[in-house]
């Protein structure tokens, strides 16, 4: 074991350890449970919503419906198991560069590595039961197998890895069409490397089939392959929950660390007059990603992956160079003085933004511009002192650790600590932790009346939000009839209840009571922009929303679970 | 120099990259050892890390964290110590969100980061006693415990640690590198806690005379000597000149620029920065330049050769003056309380109120402390200028900027917070040194004595040991003669000198002549290091379980010592052969055997001469004495005499280590939660978290458009105000509830709240009532032992206290369960303390969590609980509410009934229809409160007597409930004795004859006592045993017309009767008892009473749920109209106008029987 080993597996525990805990903290949200509705529907023939959904419905991502299915059969169909795929997916998609290390340096494909484990965003998308981010995997690594493809260790199975890779790429449907552009984009654009295509072909149309169809047990699969590849072109013109200006401040605000390093990365390349040969696959990731991210109207979050892919290969060669550089010239004493010196001050100026964030007191922004200033004559004080770079260096060292700082928080913030928030950027709508409330609720009135917990009657309209849907997965007795006078208990959304023919608020039906529980918050971003205060402009806003993510109070969207007089009698104990 | 070579360069040859390096090459045992303490440190410091309640200070300290990483900033007070905690706790928030576990997951990582700590030393402590000083960190109760825990502890256990590492590194090598170090530490111990000060006190205290060592050995010049010592003394009256100096120019320059008092112009300076003030404090700076020029001046002049050949030859000199010139002018307010303390003694009055010191933070309310308090801060910082410029003024500037770079953004928050420079650099010591007179906790001065080997008795015992092994060894330190002078070889092994410019000369570095010596040394200073922390910390005023830390340390890492001197390779080679792991097996099997026999001899007890219990005991120290034999033989026969005493020492440390791991286990995993662990302190009890699972389920499940709407008032503020951070309708009423309280869908109300009955009457009936622990305290029986009778608040001397808890097998018994197993069971069963069973532990502080009726209708689960205000469940007869636990009614002769409640501690007047009229009592040792008050009864004035059961005695109060007198002490014995002078153990009943005097049931010394109506003693009836006229467990008395005196005999399953005279007459067996089994018998519940109508005797059976009726001879009776349940306890007995009362100890109701014609 050497020294890069460890590394690396530094890495794959920061990406494992980032992707699977608290992977079920938050419900799935509407898009994540129509997905594992679908898969549940597949190995729960006799659930009734799930059979209803699998009628009408075709696989989006036909090989991440049959994993899922997989799943849910050996392990039940439970959060976690939904996400697992994805979250697999994505811990792979972070160790991808290990392969490409003979091809951008060693140390070079450690950063990338680093890099892709702690970005927000692959650490979001990784943990969305979305099939999304296992195509974008699938993607990469059909690239670099293609790559290793042209060394002469891998000269046969390099071609059949990327035969499979693309095969199952293309298994993914839908979600396989913007990969396989970014995918095609990076190989116009890399040097040409001979490969062996007949048993690339011979590999990728065995994986298409077998990955499409659940290995040969669902045939329709291979249909929905090409049904999702026809559909993902409606994309297009179907505008979806997010905007581009969303997604974009999302990537503004938990990306600093990755845009930042890859502008340091571009400029060392420029000025050191470096080969682009291999940088050019960078350049067509971020390019053709910002071109389906303002052309596709359908636009999700996992967009953002072939960005931040291409922002990390040149991040990786910013951080190599600095840390180079580091390590070649730097007086450590010296600059070590005047990086905890600048960190010092880059604190300040981060807990005055906070102050100031919190308080709207406009006073604590001089501290700001004051911490911002010191650091400046920080920097000109240590090039006069001692020579050109001295101070770029120790700054360079004080920024890297506080965007480290800023960019672990805001991933861990994200999907961690508070991932049902709507003021984050990457999530809209998203359902109420009270879901789960409602389900354990149903379940132990279905307990007191009957002794199972999946028994009680309950009637839903054929509106109900799929999270809420898959909330209620495990209740046997749950029909898609909607409320009526003879419902033992019933969901409605909260302008409705039961026992009345219209379903309006007449005063039938008294014996029925209910409870609200919420069913998804959403905020409206736009909320957050400076305001006109007299003569001046009140900023506080967008302070409190990059400090704290706060952004007014979200609406929300509640339903009522009515439970019938007797029944209720009976959930409280009276027989 | 050579040029680094870049691998994208091309056409040059790559170097080695450390990527290629291999890692697991070279990995011994003792490295997997410590991986292995690691990983186990790892989960044992962050398993379950939040689930506890936080307690008190605790909830301070995360509340206050949380405010800082939201952005409303920290203000430094010297009440929560230092910032240190606060901004790593806030840097845990703003990363890992905040909770209860990021909120401890700092100290939990400095906590895994000290089980690594012992790796560098092991170059004094060896490679074995490290190893095992690892793992005594590792399994310490109390560090494991302070480990998850939100205080400062456990990162001073690191400052200490990296303290006396970064001291004997630079001793051994003298490389200025680790001074750097060292002012880092100390400036981080210095922004945490006020510990700081007693940890430089400490090391200058030992290494002063070390100095001194050094120039000796070195120098054979006695003059050093003199030297230093007028050194010493030409500091002190500089501090005194300058102080009374700047104390004169900053009063006459503040008069003069028209500014109130020098703490005005100091208290802007950190809060306005008003020009006129800032020119104030200008000018006081300026005076000091060419104060300080003089002072360098004639230091230099008088010292300056010396100083610079001393700090050459004597390095503990140069750590010294680290020490001093770093941290001497935070010191002020130690300096103010010597120079207050000498001011006294000459102008009879004190200089300043040193009481002021614990308000800091309001400079400008304590003019005149400020005043002299930064005049000696002034004075202090010249002084220490004075000596860098004198020593070496470039390392000075060095530490100086160092200690400040460090401390300076911390304790102003960074820059944020002006007022820290104040409440930092000057209030800390103020404020703990005004402390010490508060004595908050109020723990007896033995305090440490008693809970450190609690917790921490594998380090006492292996400390005493390292101490005694060093005696033994006749130690010969002083022998040694650090002269030999050899290169420093820095870290890279480079034996050149470091290339710093301001590095001692190669010539002039200088180290110990042998590793040997160092560990001797080591050995002494952990010695010291152990002393000093056992007298500092006793004799400080404020003593708290989370200090017992700072006491594991050093002894910790003594045992280490010690052990790797046991741990030879004599012991380690009998592990390479069959017989030498018998002998290691028949080693544990000795040392088990022997606390077998401590076991035996503790049970012992051949008081009562019983002949089977007598041959019980002796047969089973013969076994062991005889098993112990067997493994002696054994060892002797395998190994020699030598290694048998080492296979012993390891072996009981080995049995230690795991009773200590089974004590850590109890304490952080087990009753984190619960009161029954000395080492908790204020700490929340697990119906906090029960109440706020309630309010977080009641918030989701009510999901409406406004958030769910919380009171929570002044008592339950700690720890609600963290717990109620995220609750956006959370609001602080204070003490009264507001008038829109009827708003408020949850409310927490807690017991201490003065306004609590008003609130509680607001509530009734509107609100559903749920009652939790809030807060809750160790035992603290220990207290007073060393107090006199008088003056104890147990009302017996410790020495008593102390046998008779030693006295008997029982009471050993009760104590032992709480020593190993923390059971109080025993204990409280024998003492009959209701006070210390979870329900009802005192001290302890409650609250309760009302949800409002709507709420609790629409959420149905929650209508089990009590509606406030509501009325009890049907009663049997006459109910009488909010009495808990009636163990007697009385009546006086206006027909006044009253009824006591012995778990309430309260005695309750009715009305005739049983509505509280008043009541009076309450918990505790004072006059007027109880302890378990069983008996009652009332004179024929209306004066009412109570049997202060557990106070051990009898006190008397007027017909309002006026206390008026008292009687009796607790004692064992059947001695005569008048007023505080009567014995009492656990009077249960009192009864009054027809001429006044009362006769007093002194169960626990089995006799009847009887005073006359003033209390003196008359006469006593019966003592201890089964014969006739004899008791065991008498309780209940009553008297017939013809004044003969019935007596319940409990143990003895009978009822005596005596003569006015106290003459024994008969006795006659209580079937009912005879067939109890004995255990439900002598139960503390089942105490009969004992009540006479005519010619019956009615009897009590608590525990048999009967009352039971005789003839006056002893005939049984029917009595099929007075039934009960089986799970009721009938047990205090009254008659009057033909009514038969029974009071019902376990559901709180009196029940009232028609008796009609008396049985014939």
């Amino acid at each position: 074991m050497t020294g890069e080993h460890l590394v690396w597996a530094g890495i794959a525990l920061i990406a494992v350890v980032s992707r699977l805990v608290y992977l079920d903290f938050a419900p799935l949200n509407n898009a994540e449970a129509a997905t594992s509705l679908r898969a549940l529907a597949l190995v729960q023939n006799g659930n009734e919503f799930a059979g209803a959904i699998s009628a009408n419905t075709s696989a989006i991502n036909p090989l991440f419906t049959s994993l899922q299915a997989f799943l849910f059969g050996v392990f039940g169909p439970s959060d976690f198991a939904a996400r697992l795929i994805s979250a697999l997916a994505g811990i792979v998609l972070v160790l991808l560069p290990w392969l490409q290390r003979a091809g951008m340096g060693r140390s070079r494909a450690l950063w990338m590595g680093l890099f892709l484990a702690l970005s927000p965003t692959l650490w979001f998308v990784s943990r969305q039961a979305d099939g999304a981010v296992l195509a974008w995997m699938l993607a990469v690594a059909t690239y670099t197998a293609w790559r290793i493809s042209a060394q002469p260790s891998h000269q046969i199975s390099g071609p059949i890895i990327a035969g499979m890779c693309l095969g199952l790429l293309l298994a993914c449907g839908q979600h396989a069409v913007a990969p396989l552009l970014v995918v095609l984009a990076a190989r116009l654009v890399s040097p040409a490397v001979p490969i062996d295509w007949r048993r690339f072909g011979s590999a990728a149309a065995i994986s298409l089939v077998l990955g499409s169809t659940g290995l040969l047990f669902r045939t329709t699969g291979l249909g929905d392959v090409f049904n999702g590849l026809a559909g993902w072109w409606q994309q297009l013109t179907q505008p979806g929950p997010f905007v581009a200006g969303r997604l974009l401040m999302g990537l503004a605000i938990y990306e600093p660390l990755l845009y930042i390093s890859a502008l340091i990365g571009i400029i060392w390349l420029l000025v050191h007059r470096q080969s682009w040969r291999g940088e050019w696959v960078n350049v067509a990731r971020i390019a053709v990603g910002l071109v389906l991210l303002l052309v596709i109207q359908g636009r999700q979050p996992d967009l953002m992956v072939p960005i931040i892919m291409g922002l990390s290969g040149f991040a990786a060669a910013g951080a190599d160079a600095v840390v180079r550089n580091i390590r070649d010239h730097a007086v450590p004493r010296f600059e070590g003085t005047l990086a905890s010196i600048s960190f010092v001050l880059l604190m300040l100026g981060a807990v005055a933004f906070r102050q100031y964030a919190s308080s709207a007191d406009t006073t604590w922004l001089l501290l700001i511009a004051v911490a911002a200033l010191f650091n400046l004559a920080l920097l000109a004080f240590g090039n006069l002192l001692s020579g050109f770079g001295v101070g770029l260096r120790a700054i360079a060292i004080a920024a890297g650790l506080m965007l480290g700082l800023h960019t672990l928080s805001a991933a861990i913030q994200l999907n961690q600590v508070r991932p049902t928030n709507p003021a984050e950027p990457y999530v809209i709508a998203p359902p109420g932790e009270e879901l789960r409330i409602m389900a354990q609720t149903v379940r132990t009135i279905s307990i007191r009346a009957y002794g199972e917990g999946s028994t009680l009657k309950l009637d839903v309209p054929a509106d109900t939000p799929a999270s809420a849907l898959w909330a209620l997965r495990t209740q046997t007795s749950l029909t898609l009839r909607g409320a009526s006078e003879d419902s033992e208990a019933a969901l409605t959304p909260i302008s409705q209840r039961p026992g009345t023919a219209d379903g309006g608020t007449a005063d039938g039906g008294t014996a029925f009571v209910g409870t609200g529980f919420v069913m998804q918050r959403s905020l409206n971003l736009n909320a957050v922009r400076c305001t006109p205060a007299g003569e001046r402009t009140d900023c506080s806003a967008v302070a409190r929303w990059v400090a704290f993510r706060e952004a007014g109070t979200p609406s929300l969207t509640q339903w009522i679970f009515w439970l019938r007089g007797d029944i209720a009698a009976l959930a409280s104990g009276s027989r | 120099m050579q040029k680094q070579i870049s691998i994208y360069e091309e056409g040059r040859a790559p170097r080695e990259s450390w990527l290629d390096r291999p890692l697991l090459a070279s990995v011994t045992w003792e490295q997997v050892l410590y991986v292995a303490f690691i990983l186990i440190a790892i989960v044992s410091r962050l398993y379950d890390l939040g689930v506890r309640v936080m307690s008190h200070d605790e909830s301070l300290h995360t509340y206050y964290s949380y405010n800082l990483v939201m952005g409303r900033g920290f203000q430094h007070t010297p009440l929560m110590h230092g910032p240190f905690l606060f901004h790593i706790t806030a840097l845990s928030y703003f990363l890992f969100g905040d909770s209860d576990f990021t909120a401890r997951l700092p100290m939990a990582l400095l906590g895994i980061l000290m089980v690594a700590l012992p790796w560098f030393f092991r170059r004094w402590l060896g490679r074995s006693g490290a190893l095992i000083t690892s793992f005594a960190f590792l399994i310490s109760p109390s560090i494991l415990y302070h480990s998850r825990y939100i205080r400062q502890e456990q990162s001073i256990l690191i400052w200490s640690l990296l303290t006396a590492l970064f001291v004997w590194r630079y001793l051994e090598g003298r490389n200025w590198r680790w001074l750097i170090g060292l002012t880092i530490v100390l400036a981080l111990h210095a922004t945490d806690k006020s510990t700081s000060f007693l940890n430089v006190a400490m090391y200058v205290i030992f290494l002063a005379p070390l100095a001194l060592w050094e120039l000796y050995h070195w120098r054979k010049n006695r003059r050093d000597w003199l030297n230093l010592i007028f050194f010493g003394a030409a500091m002190a009256a500089l501090l005194v000149l300058v102080s009374a100096l700047y104390a004169a120019l900053g009063t006459w320059l503040a008069g003069a620029m028209g500014l109130k008092d020098v703490a005005v112009g100091v208290n802007t300076i950190v809060l306005s920065l008003d020009r006129q003030e800032l020119l104030f404090i200008g000018i006081l700076l300026a005076i000091s330049v060419p104060l300080v020029v003089a002072m360098a001046y004639l230091l230099r002049a008088t010292f300056g050769k010396w100083l610079a050949e001393a700090t050459v030859a004597a390095p503990s000199l140069n750590v010294v003056l680290v020490m001093v010139v770093t941290t001497l002018f935070m010191g002020s307010a130690a300096l103010l309380i010597v120079l207050n303390r000498f001011w006294h003694r000459i102008a009879g009055a004190d200089l300043v109120e040193i009481s002021l010191l614990g308000s800091m933070n309001n400079l400008s309310n304590n003019a005149q402390v400020v005043t002299v308090m930064f005049a000696i801060s002034f004075a202090l910082i010249a002084i220490s200028v004075a000596i860098g410029v004198v020593w070496n003024w470039r390392r000075w500037a060095v530490y100086i900027a160092v200690f400040i770079g460090v401390t300076l953004p911390l304790f102003t928050t960074l820059f944020t917070n002006g007022a820290g420079v104040g409440s930092g650099y000057v209030g800390m010591l103020g404020y703990w040194m005004a402390q010490h007179d508060v004595m908050r906790g109020s723990q007896p001065p033995y305090y440490y004595f008693l809970i450190v080997p609690l917790y921490e008795y594998l380090v006492v015992i292996g400390a005493a040991c390292a101490v005694t092994y060093m005696a033994y060894q006749s130690f010969n330190v002083l022998r040694a003669k650090p002269v030999a002078v050899v290169p420093v070889t820095d870290e890279s092994g480079d034996s050149s000198t470091s290339t710093s410019t301001i590095s001692e000369p190669p010539t002039l570095a200088k180290t110990y002549t042998s590793a040997s010596t160092m560990s001797r040394l080591f050995a002494i200073f952990m010695v010291w290091w152990m002393v000093a922390t056992w007298a500092i910390y006793s004799i400080a005023g404020e003593k708290m379980p989370w200090l017992t830390v700072h006491f594991a340390l050093p002894m910790a890492m003594l045992t280490g010592w010690f052990l790797q001197r046991v741990v030879n390779g004599e012991v380690m080679a009998q592990f390479r052969h069959r017989e030498g792991w018998l002998a290691s097996g028949l080693s544990l099997l000795g040392v088990v055997l022997i606390g077998r026999a401590l076991s035996v001899l503790g049970g012992m007890d051949l008081s009562n001469g019983a002949p089977t219990q007598t041959f019980g005991f002796i047969g089973n120290l013969l076994v062991v004495a005889v098993g112990l034999a067997l493994v002696f033989y054994a060892l002797g026969r395998l190994v020699a005499p030598g290694t048998i005493a080492r296979l012993l020492t390891v072996s009981a440390f080995a049995v230690l280590s795991v009773l200590t791991i089974r004590t850590a286990i109890m304490a952080s995993y087990i009753n984190y939660d619960y009161a029954r662990e000395f080492l908790f302190y204020a700490h929340g009890a697990p119906g906090v978290k029960i109440a706020l699972d309630q309010i977080e389920d009641l918030s989701k499940r009510l999901g409406g458009k406004e958030p769910l709407s919380i009171g929570y008032d002044s008592d339950t503020s700690w720890p609600m105000s963290w717990y109620m951070r995220s609750y956006p309708g959370q609001r602080f009423y204070g003490e009264a509830l507001p008038d829109d309280f009827a708003n408020m869908q949850v409310i927490l109300l807690g017991d201490g709240n003065p306004r609590r009955s008003d609130n509680e009457q607001k509530l009734a009936g509107q609100y559903v009532k749920f009652d939790y622990m809030l807060i809750w305290w160790p035992m603290q029986d220990y207290y007073d032992l060393h107090k006199s009778a008088q003056e104890s608040q147990f009302g017996a001397d410790g020495l008593t206290r102390i046998r008779y808890m030693l006295s008997t097998p029982r009471t050993r018994e009760a104590l032992w369960q709480i020593i190993l197993n923390r059971n109080f069971q025993p204990y409280a069963e024998l003492f009959n303390r209701r006070d210390l069973t979870p329900d009802n532990w005192s001290p302890g502080h409650r609250f309760d969590l009302y949800v409002r009726n709507d709420v609790a209708t629409q959420v149905w689960d929650y209508r089990v609980g009590q509606v406030a205000g509501a009325p009890a469940p049907a009663a049997v007869a006459p109910v009488v509410n909010r009495v808990e636990s009636p163990s007697m009614i009385a009546f006086s002769p206006d027909g006044a009934r009253y009824v006591i409640d012995h778990k309430g501690y309260r005695v309750f007047e009715l009305d005739a229809s049983n509505n509280i009229l008043r009541s009076f009592g309450g918990f505790g040792g004072g006059v007027g409160k109880f302890n378990d008050p069983w008996g009652l009864a009332v004179a024929n004035d209306g004066s009412i007597f109570v049997a202060d059961t557990f106070n051990h005695r009898i006190q008397k109060f007027d017909r309002d409930g006026n206390f008026i007198s008292t009687w009796g002490k607790p004692g064992m014995g059947d001695a005569a004795g008048v007023g505080q002078d009567t014995v009492f153990f656990g009077p249960r009943d009192i009864k009054i004859d027809s001429t006044g005097n009362f006769l007093v049931s002194d169960t626990g010394n089995k006799r009847i006592q009887v005073f006359d109506p003033d209390g003196n003693f008359l006469a006593q009836i019966g003592k201890a045993g089964a014969g006739d006229g004899e008791f065991n467990e008498p309780v209940g008395i009553a008297l017939d017309a013809a004044g003969d005196i019935y007596v319940a005999d409990t143990w003895n399953k009978r009822i005596q009767v005596f003569d006015p005279t106290y003459k024994f007459l008969r006795k006659f067996d209580v079937a009912a008892w005879q067939s109890m089994d004995p255990n439900v018998l002598q139960s503390v519940e089942n105490k009969p009473y004992l009540a006479i109508n005519g010619d019956t005797l009615y009897v009590s059976s608590p525990r048999g749920g009967q009352v039971l009726a005789y003839s006056l001879a002893g005939q049984l009776q029917p009595l099929a109209d007075v039934s009960f349940n089986p799970n009721d306890w009938p047990t205090g007995l009254a008659v009057r106008d033909n009514m038969l009362y029974v009071t019902n100890a376990a559901n709180g109701q009196v029940s009232a029987f028609v008796l009609g014609a008396a049985p014939q």
